[in-house]
């Protein structure tokens, strides 16, 4: 087969993507919301939320606005045919206006258009689907892990989906629909759309993350040390802004984020595949332009790795969270304390790259061979608690060893 | 030990160790009694555990002089580390090689993954195979320092890389001595005790070997360099 063909997979991928991301939303929201009373506070958080991502969108829509103008302006005048990376096109038109420019100004305005779009969809997802997974908790542990996961994946899907056929899209539409643009040159012309992206990311994180500092801030200050009351208490009405806050903050602009995020990686790598094209079309290899396709191509298959990896998160059997995390913690206690050990040995050597691994790999091993039998004993369905105990004992025999090894020898490590 | 003068004590322990070998293999071969369970392919049992035993023996040696190293800064503990090393290598090889042997002959196959000793046996000769490259990436006086920490560091994992697996696990690899005492006759322990020793005395005899030879190599290198700046 021909390995341009693979091209190919990028719009379906990114469409199951969607549906699936549908099925999804689809299957969280139709489940149980909980009590009167849960309802009337996931409700509060649902209200302060729109309200809140109605105002700064709105500032953030009047400010991408200004943005598309301002790089309208600038890239006329600055790229000139000389320095511009598509000289046919960095022609003034209109007045002094060139085509780069605003081609360039659109691809920034409807990125910052999707950014917004994927933030609102995160946020709005998230704020629904925590009450959901908050009452499928008072009935059990796997199925509140499945409502939170199935929840956090719509606004994955979504975002990464929607990224995907935003670059697709506006990258398909510059190279077929307008004359003189070749599969070369369009990347260049599509760097505004990871730009509005970030534009918008930028603003969405910072609005949100300045104003859940303060509510959480707030709502202690007020709460904890003016009225004595415990923190995240339902009495204090800071309390409500503070999750408003995180849903904002840490929903819609991780949302806005990860658009960002991929909508730029991709781009990255499409501006190097035009090198490769260069090559490739000099040397005569077949389907030069495969090159520049190829990041859509491994992102679109992503998604539908992802979509199959969704349905081996099954939570059947979750043994006592609290023993896994105790295993965790003295399992990355040993971790650390060798990497950072063996770290300093090899920051010092050649090949450090290579020699790290070399170290690591072997003295690492115990601790990994401990966890895993530990997470075993309280989660593989035997609940050996003696098991459980043993390989706990020894990842912290583990680490106590190490650091007494590290303390004793650290000093020597730089002794230059 | 040995880094005062190397080789002064070479002909009595290559002695003792070519007469000690000798009469382990007699020993072994004509003396031992046969083992009613496995017959002849037993005898492997006499070195294959006696030259792990030495291989382990090797990496403490290594790891007492990397001690000795840091505190003195004296270069011929280092040289008495690294060599132990490399002997506890070698030997660490060997017990693969004789175990593989004796694993095709009771068990049928010549390795076997599920079983935690071999595999930690060979997650211990991949840590101290990792030694040689770390001392190959650093220079000079730095490059004795790392070596030194780094045996001490892969020292303290050689328990803990076999603990980690005995938690809970069963075996099929046969359990010989136990806490309670040795689990088989005596004159099958003592033909042991004769080829322990046999390895230990090689153990001695090739670290002297290469002492001698590293430090004529020096000389030869001093020699050469004053050579070359003479006028």
């Amino acid at each position: 087969m021909d390995a341009s063909a693979l091209q190919l997979i990028i719009l379906p991928a990114g469409i199951i993507a969607v549906l699936f991301a549908l099925y999804l939303a689809r299957d969280v929201l139709s489940r149980d919301q909980g009590t009167e009373a849960m309802q009337d506070v996931a409700g509060t958080i649902f209200e302060g939320a729109v309200a809140f991502i109605r105002r700064q969108y709105t500032t953030i829509f009047a400010l991408a606005v200004v943005g598309a103008v301002v790089i309208l302006v600038i890239i006329s005048i600055v790229e000139t045919p000389d320095v511009a990376d598509v000289p046919t096109l960095s022609e003034p038109t209109l007045a002094f206006l060139t085509p780069i420019g605003i081609f360039t100004a659109i691809a920034f305005f409807v990125g910052a258009l999707c950014s917004m779009a994927s933030g609102i969809i995160g946020m709005y997802i998230s704020v629904k689907s925590n009450v959901r997974t908050a009452s499928a908790a008072r009935r059990s542990l796997v199925e509140a892990v499945q409502v939170a996961m199935r929840g956090g994946a719509v606004s994955g899907f979504l975002v990464v989906a929607l990224s995907l056929l935003g670059v697709w899209g506006i990258f398909t539409a510059y190279s077929t629909f307008v004359a003189d643009v070749t599969v070369a040159e369009a990347p260049f012309l599509i760097v505004g759309f990871g730009f509005g992206a970030s534009f918008v990311a930028l603003f969405a994180q910072l609005g949100g993350g300045i104003y859940t500092k303060a509510a959480d801030v707030g709502s202690d200050l007020v709460g904890k040390v003016e009225k004595g009351i415990p923190e995240d208490d339902p009495r204090n009405a800071g309390v409500v802004a503070d999750l408003v806050g995180d849903n904002v903050g840490d929903c819609a602009g991780r949302g806005a984020d990860l658009f960002e995020s991929t909508a730029a990686e991709n781009i990255g790598a499409m501006i190097l595949g035009v090198g490769v094209y260069t090559i490739a079309v000099a040397a005569g290899w077949p389907n030069p332009q495969a090159w520049i396709f190829f990041p859509l191509v491994v992102r679109a298959f992503g998604l539908l790795a992802t979509i199959v990896a969704i349905f081996f998160v099954r939570g059947s059997v979750a043994g006592d969270l609290g023993l896994i995390a105790l295993t965790c913690l003295l399992a990355n206690l040993g971790i650390a304390i060798l990497g950072s050990l063996y770290a300093c040995l090899a920051l010092f050597a050649r090949a450090r790259e290579l020699l790290l691994p070399v170290l690591f790999l072997p003295s690492l091993l115990p601790v990994v061979i401990a966890a895993a039998g530990a997470v075993n004993a309280v989660a593989g369905g035997t609940n050996d608690l003696s098991e459980y105990r043993g390989y706990s004992l020894f990842l912290a025999v583990y680490a106590v060893i190490f650091a007494l090894v590290a303390y004793a020898t650290y000093d020597h490590v730089f002794d230059d | 030990m040995t880094e005062a003068r190397p080789g002064r004590w070479l002909a009595v322990t290559g002695a003792a160790t070519a007469a000690l070998t000798a009469l382990a293999v007699y020993g072994v071969f004509f003396v031992a009694p046969e083992d009613a369970d496995q017959g002849i392919i037993q005898k492997i049992f006499y070195f294959h555990v006696a030259i792990a035993v030495g291989s382990l023996l090797a990496f403490a040696v290594a790891c007492v002089y990397g001690i000795r190293y840091l505190r003195s800064r004296d270069e011929r503990h280092d040289e008495v580390s690294a060599t132990s090393v490399g002997i506890g290598i070698g030997f660490a090889v060997l017990v693969v090689i004789t175990g593989s042997i004796w694993a095709k002959a009771s068990w049928g196959t010549w390795w076997v993954w599920t079983d935690p000793r071999l595999v930690t046996f060979l997650v211990v000769l991949l840590l101290y195979a990792a030694y040689f490259v770390l001392r190959s990436s650093a220079e000079g006086e730095r490059r004795m320092r790392y070596s030194a920490i780094y045996s001490i560091a892969a020292f303290a994992s050689v328990p803990l890389s076999f603990y980690s697996v005995r938690v809970a696990r069963s075996f099929v690899h046969p359990v010989v001595f136990t806490s309670s005492g040795a689990n088989m006759p005596d004159t099958m322990l003592i033909w042991f005790a004769v080829s322990q020793l046999a390895v230990i005395g090689a153990f001695l005899t090739i670290m002297q070997v290469e002492l001698l030879q590293r430090r004529a190599d020096k000389a030869l290198r001093r020699i050469k360099l004053r050579l070359e700046t003479a006028p």
